[in-house]
């Protein structure tokens, strides 16, 4: 399994915007990255063993100085050290923190039926309550990406909500497709979550990734 | 497709000159008795009952074993108990056999065992170059002839929908439900465990079939996904395939290890598969009935709005409230269609769609016709529903509108007329029409009702039954229109 870090620099190469992401081994490496990446920013622990980080107090936003982040990182690996005693901790993410935008939710997993499969909808950590997604089988075309971005039932979200926006649609349709070409050019990838996408009118941005590889 | 698969489809399965019937039976009732006497039905074709304890079965004479039959045998019916099926088979292979329906069951369904006796049947039809259907299958059928594996007599009406499924009642069923809609069907096949030839198979030979138009399936699994999409894709943009597809048993196992993994639920990627590949999925055989004689009685609408022409308000915005929950809009009425329907009706009429005639007097429904006309010309519009009579049931006439019988004569005759036109600008504006005003229960007219099948006509009592059949043709369209580009 790839962590965060190195799977958004794969998603990168696919074609799909990341925000600055490194991995921080050290209380003292989180800070002086956090201070190259620019505040605010975000620190998230890296962890093959943990798959909800917020649960166990395994992420800190809103930082905006060194100290806080410093504070932050002990604090992370405090938490999950004591939630999650016998997670293998490769260390801490540092990010830059973006704009707030619609959370989005895409991914790819394996249906024995079918093969490799695209999945689409709104994210944020409600996804598994409410399910408001679509699938789709790769490859995806164009056409099926824009029946898929209008299925969701939150539809009308994308389209603009209450003072937030309307996200850029065509770019959506576009990274559904960059993913779907990607899982076919690398059949290894078993498994891919992007959540969240942060969309936006002017494009969007994957602010969280997990890539699993076969071997 | 190989070649020698086409030759045994076409040839063996299909259009057998002779069967052989193994497990045949001179008891009444069973499964060994009524496929021997389905099959004397039909005299084209020799039938050779196999039974080592009988001389001669329904009166033909038996044979001791398969390979005792001094002539070629075409097709061969299994109905032999399941542990002595394999035994068989091998010997319908030894007897150089090329097509058989295994109607036995107490296999695959019955647990491991039986499962790995279906590996067993499927290796043995393998070696031996030929192919069969089951096990586990209630039959199949070519209509064009008449032939039936089903055990059933009767002669069958012959069509052009094909039916195949995965639950041998559930196929009677279809082909039945199909009947009673006024649709006929090519060939029909109870696919049963597929230990040998699978839902893909019969697909792709149904594809080249050309005494099939439309085909159709019941599905509860697909045993090779990726297969199906890439027949499904060639396919559908020259024939549609409507399928009813189950919940059924899971055949996907999955290791969960991501947000993704834990949601993707079977169901919702089998749905993903069909809009992929244009294939209409429908709930039950009900609405599979009410989409393939859609597809067989009217042009696939340009678009999804609706023009309403209904005899007062509330019937019109039932159904526009009906076509909306399907997702399809209600057309705003062109200037010119607003002047022409002006010039024809009270001023009482609200200038919109849907159209109210706003209570015409009885005498005035011969103003319906004229009333359509417009709607159907009306570019605005792609989809009509008339909610107002276009032809009179006779009883209804005489007995509650007091018409005379000379003038009833007239008026059925202008009627007649009437439905001929609405067939003719169905096809010149490409545009479906249904028909609405039918109350539950079919008119006591049955010339009126020969009348409306003989010209294809969608006669619907309820709103919402209509649109959403229009919903699927207006998908398909748009699919189609898609892979053309």
């Amino acid at each position: 399994m790839l962590n965060e870090v190195e799977a958004k620099k794969l998603l990168e190469q696919a074609g799909i915007p990341v925000n600055d992401t490194r991995l921080a081994r050290t209380k003292s490496e989180a800070s002086s990255l956090s201070r190259e990446i620019g505040f605010p920013v975000a620190l998230k622990i890296v962890s093959p063993d943990v798959v909800h980080k917020s649960d166990v107090g395994g992420v800190k936003v809103g930082l905006v100085n060194t100290a806080q982040v410093q504070k932050a990182y002990t604090e992370i690996v405090g938490s999950v050290k004591e939630k999650v005693p016998d997670a293998t901790i490769e260390g801490v993410s540092v990010q830059k923190m973006g704009r707030p935008g619609v959370e989005i939710i895409i991914g790819v997993t394996e249906d024995a039926q079918f093969g490799p499969v695209i999945m689409f909808g709104l994210g944020g950590i409600w996804v598994e309550a409410i399910k408001d997604v679509v699938f789709r089988v790769i490859p995806v075309t164009t056409w099926d990406a824009e029946e898929m971005v209008r299925e969701i039932k939150g539809f009308a979200v994308l389209q603009g909500y209450r003072g937030q926006e309307a996200v850029d649609l065509s770019f959506l349709v576009k990274l559904i497709t960059r993913i779907s070409e990607f899982i076919e050019k690398n059949p290894r990838v078993k498994e891919l979550d992007i959540n969240p996408l942060i969309a936006y009118a002017d494009g969007a941005v994957a602010v969280d990734a997990r890539i699993v590889v076969n071997q | 497709m190989l070649e020698n698969d086409l030759e045994i489809f076409e040839k063996h399965l299909f259009n057998p000159r002779s069967i052989a019937v193994i497990g045949a039976s001179n008891t009444p009732g069973s499964w060994g008795f009524n496929s021997v006497k389905g099959l004397l039905t039909n005299k084209r074709r020799r039938v050779y009952p196999v039974n080592p304890n009988a001389a001669e079965i329904l009166g033909v004479k038996a044979f001791h074993s398969v390979t005792d039959i001094p002539d070629p045998v075409d097709l061969a019916v299994i109905v032999v108990s399941e542990k002595r099926v394999p035994a068989v088979l091998r010997q319908c292979v030894s007897k150089g056999i090329k097509g058989a329906v295994i109607i036995t069951s107490g296999f695959g369904e019955m647990g491991k065992q039986g499962q790995k006796i279906e590996k067993e049947l499927g290796e043995i039809a393998r070696q031996g170059r030929m192919h069969f259907i089951g096990p586990n299958s209630l039959g199949h059928a070519n209509t064009k002839v008449q032939l039936s594996t089903f055990g059933l007599a009767g002669k069958m009406p012959v069509g052009s929908v094909a039916v195949l499924s995965q639950s041998g009642s559930t196929c009677a069923k279809i082909v039945r439900n199909l009947e009673g809609t006024g649709i006929a069907c090519s060939k029909y096949i109870s696919t049963g465990n597929e230990a040998d030839l699978r839902m893909e198979d019969y697909l792709e030979y149904l594809a080249q079939d050309d005494n099939t138009k439309v085909i159709t399936a019941y599905i509860e699994g697909l045993r090779d996904g990726r297969r199906f999409i890439e027949l499904a894709k060639k396919i559908t943009p020259h024939k549609p395939i409507v399928v009813v597809k189950a919940g059924g048993t899971d055949v996907s196992a999955r290791a969960v290890m991501s947000h993704t993994g834990a949601m993707a639920g079977t169901d919702a990627i089998y749905t993903a598969a069909f809009k992929q590949t244009g294939v209409i999925r429908v709930e039950d055989e009900d609405e599979l009935c009410d989409v393939v004689y859609a597809l067989l009685s009217c042009p696939l609408p340009r678009n999804n709005r609706v023009g309403i022409l209904s005899l007062g308000g509330g019937p019109g915005a039932l159904t526009a409230e009906s076509c909306e929950k399907e997702g399809l809009t209600i057309g705003t009425l062109k200037p010119s269609t607003v002047k022409k329907l002006d010039s024809l009706l009270s001023s009482r009429w609200p200038r919109r769609n849907p159209v109210d005639m706003a209570g015409p007097s009885a005498a005035e429904f011969s103003l319906t016709a004229e009333l359509l006309w417009p709607l159907i010309e009306d570019d605005n519009m792609d989809i009509i529903f008339l909610l107002s009579p276009i032809a009179m049931d006779k009883g209804m006439l005489t007995s509650r509108m007091g018409v005379k019988a000379e003038e009833v004569a007239e008026r059925v005759k202008r009627d007649e007329k009437n439905i001929r036109l609405v067939r003719e600008k169905i096809e010149q504006y490409g545009k479906p029409v249904i028909l609405m005003w039918q109350w539950r229960g079919s008119s006591g007219d049955s010339d009126l009702g020969k009348l409306l099948q003989r010209e294809r006509m969608m006669v619907y009592s309820n709103a919402r039954q209509a649109a959403r059949v229009m919903r699927h043709l207006v998908w398909y369209r748009r699919y189609l229109e898609h892979v053309k580009t």
